[in-house]
């Protein structure tokens, strides 16, 4: 068997938002399950991709992690976050169900970079939290809001970045908030008309918003 | 050219329709409240028996027209008269209240496939800080009438409020100007 082969290679996890403490936890957790996973998993190092990420989803900062991977949330509060999420600090048998369900979905990278490029997203309810969030979040929110839509074209239609998009994703994901598909047509093209921007940067230059 | 757009406030009675559309409006509002004559008395003197209407200057000839029409099924109708170059919808609920879900539930009972296709707000007036409870009950109803909104404590007094709800309408708005624009409604001018 090669090296590269999923039956053989060793997987790995990533840990986001997770304290010095709780990473050297979950490495020693991971050896103690060892004998009962499906395939080896270790530790990701610095700078290794992941096929698994565990983030923390106590701590509100925006999370640097591969995005290929298969993404798992953890929380003191598991309740308060969308189903699957697991407790923190981790449980075993949890940590166990995980690994042992992705293992075997786990595919080379690139295979699961081209279906990232080919999700779309729509909003399943506007999070409350997000009335404290800027305006260009809003914007990416209200361009998925009755349609699907790739992180490419969020991005052209409201002028943010990939990142900018990308990172309102993960937010409104962590909120249980979103919807993901696959299998979606392209988004028509974006024709906005001309009279529609005008129209707001009048008003909002009347009663003061700028846009 | 002149141009007419309309903003639609839609509410049960107390709910702040009026105090609303007074944040902003350039012209005293025109009112049609009469004195309440059953238990609605309790909590209001007055009530909107049509609609009410404000406008605001875009400056030349152009205006923005501010519609509030009451929640019940029974004053549908109006809605009607506001439907053409209708840019986008808030419904305002009174937070302060044990009926507020129950106001909501029959506005959007009433309301919900007629504003299903525009930008939408929902503002929860009087109530500064609502309970999760709250949230989630009229996020579940959002839910039910397969609507997705946002739902944003406002004073409907305070006129930075309502600025910002109009900031969200336009957001809104801009997001999915090209449904709207396939859609071939409102026109833009």
């Amino acid at each position: 068997m090669s090296a590269t082969d999923p039956a053989s290679r060793a997987f790995r996890v990533a840990c986001a938002h997770f304290s010095p403490e709780e990473l050297e936890a979950t490495r020693r957790l991971l050896g103690l399950l060892g004998t009962h996973l499906k395939r080896r998993w270790v530790m990701a190092e610095a700078g290794e991709s992941a096929d698994v990420v565990l983030l923390n989803l106590d701590q509100h900062a925006p999370a640097d992690f591969d995005r290929r991977a298969a993404l798992a949330g953890c929380s003191q509060r598991p309740r308060e976050h969308p189903a699957g999420t697991l407790h923190r600090p981790l449980r075993g048998y949890e940590l166990l169900a995980l690994l042992n369900k992705e293992a075997p979905a786990a595919q080379p990278a690139a295979t699961t970079a081209v279906a990232e490029a080919a999700a779309r997203y729509r909003l399943r309810c506007w999070p409350y939290e997000a009335n404290s969030w800027d305006v260009m979040q809003w914007r990416i929110m209200a361009a998925m809001r009755r349609t699907y839509r790739s992180v490419q074209e969020l991005a052209a239609h409201t002028g943010a970045t990939p990142d900018q998009v990308q990172r309102c994703i993960d937010a409104v994901s962590r909120l249980g908030a979103l919807e993901r598909a696959v299998d979606r047509q392209p988004a028509a093209a974006t024709t906005r008309p001309a009279g529609l921007r005008g129209l707001a940067v009048r008003v909002g230059a009347i009663l003061g918003f700028s846009r | 050219m002149t141009a007419s757009h309309k903003l639609l406030f839609i509410g049960e009675p107390g709910a702040g329709k009026t105090t609303c559309i007074a944040a902003v409006s350039d012209i005293p509002p025109v009112v049609t409240d009469v004195d309440c004559t059953d238990e609605l008395a309790l909590r209001k003197p007055t009530t909107t028996v049509a609609f009410d209407y404000g406008e605001l200057a875009l400056g030349g000839e152009d205006r923005l027209l501010l519609y509030g029409l009451p929640g019940q099924a029974r004053f549908k109708f109006m809605f009607d008269i506001v439907r053409e170059g209708l840019l986008g919808v808030v419904v305002l609920v009174d937070g302060s209240t044990e009926f507020a879900v129950q106001g909501l539930r029959e506005t959007l009972e009433t309301y919900a496939g007629d504003v299903r296709e525009l930008p939408l707000v929902i503002a929860l007036n009087k109530q500064t800080a609502p309970s999760d409870v709250l949230l989630r009950q009229c996020r579940a109803l959002l839910e039910q009438y397969g609507l997705v909104a946002p739902i944003v404590p406002v004073d409907a007094r305070r006129r930075a409020d309502i600025v910002r709800l109009f900031e969200l309408l336009f957001i809104l708005l801009d997001g999915e100007a090209d449904i709207q624009a396939e859609r071939g409604s409102p026109q833009w001018h």
